[in-house]
C-alpha cells in the first residue's frame, strides 16, 4: 500500500476515535468507504438513518464494510423476507405504553427468539437508553437472552445514555428527526454497533499489540533522559493502563523500540510507577533496525500473523513505514495526546471483547522458548514425555459455543476448510444427533495453554466428515496434531456409528499448515482448491500410545 | 488556513448530495431532487457540528437554502 493509502487511515483516527464524535468530521471520513458486500438489515420503530450515514466510516476502518438496509417503520417487529449477513432490531421501547412491564419482556423476547430462529448471522438488539425500574427489567431481560442466543450481542443504549447524561435525548426535535435520541447518542450507537460489536463478528481479530517506548507510553526519550528523567503524565498512565487491560485479556504484548535493550531493561525494573510492568511484555524488540522487522519478529516469537498485531506508536514516519512493509499490519498513531491513544485503545476494533478470553496467553508464549529448546535436543519421544503434555476433551460442550466459534472464526493457519462456523452454526454441530464437536483444552509442565483446537464432524452414510478442524497457533509446534486428532476422530467415529473418517478442505491465503498437516497425516496429496480427504484407518483404533495424557470430560 | 463558511457548507453538501458544490452556490433545497428529508437532517446536523450551531425544530423546517444556513452561521458568530 502506498504511503498516502497508509495514512488516510492514521488521519482519521481524530474523527472516529474522538470523545465527541462529529458529523461533519465522520462524513469526511466516510467519504468513499467501501459499502462491501455484506449487508447490515435494520428492523426499527424509530429514525437509525442519522447513524446509518456514519456507519461506513467506522466499519471502513474496521476493514467490515457493510452495507445498511432500513425496514420500513414496525412496531410489530415483523420477520422480513430477506437475510442480510447480520440484523439490527433498533426499537424506541416508549412506544409500547399499552403493554405492562412483563407483557413487553415476553414480546420482545419472543420476537427475538423468532428472528434468531429464521436467519443465521449476527443478531444485535438495542437495549432501552431509558432510566426506571421498566427498563431497567427490560435490559435485564435482553442482557440474558443474548446470554444464551448464539450469535447475539446487546447494542448498550443504557450504557452509552450513563455517558451522556441529559444529551442522550432531544425530546425537541423528535418529531422532525424521527426519534428521541439526540445527534450525541445516535454517533455513540453508530461507533460502539461497528467497532465493539459488528468488527468482534467480521473483522480480523487483533491477537498483539507492538508498543513503542519513547513519547508513546511515556513523555520523553529515554537514552536522552535516562530511566528517572522519562516522565510519566497521567495521560501516559492511562495509555499505559488501557494496555495492561487488553493484556489481562489476553492480548500479547511486544515491546517495539529503538533502545538499548539494556536501558529498557532497567527502566522497567526501576519505573514501579508504570501501570505496563516487564511481566505484561512478552517479546521485546529492542534495536536500531528497522520497525518493520521487529514487528516481524514479534509476531513469529508468538507464532501469529503480522496482520494480527497492532502496532502503537508517535511517529507517523515508523508506522508508515512499518505498514508498508507488513501488509496487512494494524496501525494506532500515539496521538496528538496519548489520552487520545488510550481511548482509541479502548475502542479499537478487533480487540477481544467477547467472553471467550484467555488470560494466560503471555505466560504459554514465554514457555515456548523452553519447548524449542526440549525440541531441539530430545527425539519425538522424549521430547513429548519431558513436556508432559495433557490433553483434556470435551464432546459437544454446549457451554463452550462461544469459544468453539471463535476457534473457527480466528484461527487462520490451521484450519482445514476454513468453514468459519457463527455461533448459530456451531449450535447445529452441538444440538444435531448426526453431528458433533469434539473441543481440546491443552496444557504441559511448562503453562496451560487452555482451549487450542476444535473439530465439528457429521455423518454422511458410513463416513463422519470432518467439515472443520482448527487448531489454534498456541498448540502448534508441540508435536500434538495427530494425537489429539486421532482421539477426537476415534470418539467421533464411535459417537456416531460411522466406520471412516475424512477430512473437509479448503486452500486459503494463510492456511498452508493445515493442509500440510492433512497431506501428511492422510498420506495422500491435496490437489486442487478443495476437496474431501479420507483418514486412514489406523487413525481411528484407539490410543497412538505416545506419551501424551488424553482425558475425556464426558 | 481555515476554510471559510462559504467552503465548508459547500463541502457539507458536497458530502451529503454526492455531487460538487462551489463555495458561495446558492442552492435551493427546491432545485435540488437529492435533497429529501432525510438528507436535509444530515445537513442540518453537519451545519451544527462544522459551526457550532444549534437549529430549533422550527429552525429545521425553515431551512429552505444554503443562502439560510449561510444566515445561521452568520446569526450565530454576531456579537
Amino acid at each position: 500500500m502506498s504511503a498516502a493509502g497508509l495514512l488516510e487511515p492514521l488521519e482519521q483516527q481524530a474523527a472516529l476515535f474522538a470523545a465527541a464524535p462529529n458529523r461533519f468530521s465522520l462524513m469526511k471520513a466516510a467519504r468513499g468507504a467501501p459499502t462491501g458486500e455484506r449487508t447490515l438489515q435494520v428492523l426499527r420503530n424509530h429514525a437509525f438513518e442519522g447513524a446509518a450515514s456514519v456507519l461506513p466510516a467506522f466499519l471502513g476502518f474496521a476493514a467490515a464494510p457493510m452495507r445498511v438496509v432500513i425496514g420500513d417503520y414496525d412496531d410489530s417487529l415483523n420477520l422480513p423476507e430477506e437475510a442480510g449477513d447480520a440484523r439490527l432490531v433498533w426499537l424506541d421501547y416508549a412506544r409500547y405504553g399499552r403493554l405492562d412491564d412483563e407483557a413487553l419482556v415476553a414480546w420482545i423476547v419472543g420476537r427475538l427468539d423468532a428472528l434468531r430462529a429464521a436467519a443465521a448471522g449476527p443478531l444485535v438488539v438495542a437495549n432501552a437508553p431509558d432510566a426506571g425500574d421498566r427498563y431497567a427489567a427490560l435490559n435485564g431481560a435482553l442482557a440474558a437472552w443474548a446470554e444464551r442466543t448464539p450469535a447475539a450481542a446487546v447494542l448498550r443504549l443504557d450504557e452509552i445514555a450513563r455517558r451522556l447524561g441529559e444529551r442522550t435525548f432531544d425530546e425537541a426535535r423528535a418529531q422532525a428527526t424521527g426519534t428521541r435520541l439526540g445527534e450525541a447518542a445516535i454517533l455513540e450507537s453508530a461507533r460502539t454497533l461497528a467497532f465493539e460489536i459488528l468488527a468482534g463478528f467480521f473483522t480480523l481479530p487483533v491477537k498483539a499489540l507492538a508498543v513503542d517506548l519513547d513519547n508513546t507510553i511515556y513523555e520523553g526519550v529515554l537514552g536522552e533522559d535516562g530511566t528517572s528523567g522519562v516522565r510519566l503524565t497521567a495521560d501516559h498512565a492511562a495509555l499505559q493502563a488501557a494496555i495492561v487491560r487488553w493484556a489481562e485479556r489476553g492480548v500479547l504484548v511486544a515491546v517495539v523500540s529503538r533502545n538499548e535493550a539494556e536501558d529498557v531493561a532497567e527502566l522497567f525494573r526501576a519505573r514501579a510507577d508504570f501501570p505496563l510492568k516487564a511481566e505484561h511484555v512478552s517479546a521485546w524488540q529492542v534495536s536500531w533496525g528497522a520497525k518493520s522487522d521487529a514487528v516481524r519478529a514479534a509476531a513469529k516469537a508468538f507464532n501469529i500473523g503480522p496482520d494480527a498485531v497492532l502496532m502503537i506508536d508517535d511517529n507517523l514516519g515508523e508506522l508508515v513505514e512499518a505498514g508498508a512493509r507488513v501488509p496487512g499490519l494494524r496501525l494506532l498513531h500515539a496521538g496528538p495526546t496519548a489520552a487520545d491513544a488510550a481511548r482509541a485503545l479502548d475502542l479499537y476494533p478487533g480487540l477481544p471483547r467477547g467472553k471467550a478470553t484467555f488470560a494466560g496467553r503471555a505466560a504459554d508464549i514465554a514457555a515456548n522458548a523452553e519447548r524449542e529448546a526440549l525440541a531441539r535436543e530430545l527425539d519425538e519421544e522424549e521430547y513429548l514425555r519431558a513436556l508432559q503434555a495433557e490433553l483434556v476433551l470435551s464432546l459437544d460442550p454446549a457451554e463452550d459455543r462461544e469459544r468453539l466459534a471463535e476457534i473457527s472464526r480466528k484461527t487462520n493457519q490451521f484450519n482445514l476448510a476454513l468453514a468459519r462456523l457463527d455461533e448459530t452454526a456451531v449450535d447445529e454441530y452441538l444440538g444435531r444427533d448426526d453431528r458433533l464437536v469434539a473441543h481440546v483444552r491443552l496444557s504441559d509442565r511448562l503453562a496451560d495453554s487452555g482451549s487450542v483446537a476444535a473439530l465439528f464432524a457429521r455423518r454422511d452414510g458410513d463416513t463422519l466428515v470432518v467439515d472443520e478442524l482448527c487448531i489454534s497457533c498456541r498448540a502448534l509446534g508441540r508435536r500434538l496434531e495427530d494425537v489429539m486428532v486421532a482421539e477426537a476422530l476415534r470418539r467421533g467415529v464411535e459417537a456416531l456409528g460411522a466406520r471412516r473418517a475424512a477430512f473437509a478442505w479448503r486452500r486459503g491465503p494463510r492456511n498452508d499448515p493445515a493442509l500440510e498437516w492433512a497431506a501428511r497425516f492422510t498420506g495422500r496429496p491435496l490437489e486442487g482448491e478443495e476437496g474431501l480427504v479420507e483418514a486412514p484407518g489406523s487413525a481411528l483404533e484407539g490410543p497412538s500410545g505416545a506419551p501424551v495424557t488424553v482425558k475425556w470430560t464426558n | 488556513m481555515p476554510a471559510s463558511v462559504d467552503e465548508t457548507l459547500a463541502e457539507i453538501l458536497s458530502l451529503v448530495l454526492e455531487r460538487p458544490i462551489a463555495p458561495g452556490e446558492d442552492l435551493r433545497r427546491e432545485d435540488e431532487a437529492r435533497w429529501d428529508s432525510l438528507k436535509h437532517l444530515e445537513i442540518i446536523f453537519a451545519t451544527e457540528a462544522a459551526f457550532g450551531v444549534s437549529f430549533s425544530a422550527e429552525e429545521i423546517g425553515e431551512v429552505m437554502s444554503i443562502a439560510d444556513l449561510r444566515a445561521k452561521v452568520a446569526a450565530a458568530d454576531a456579537p
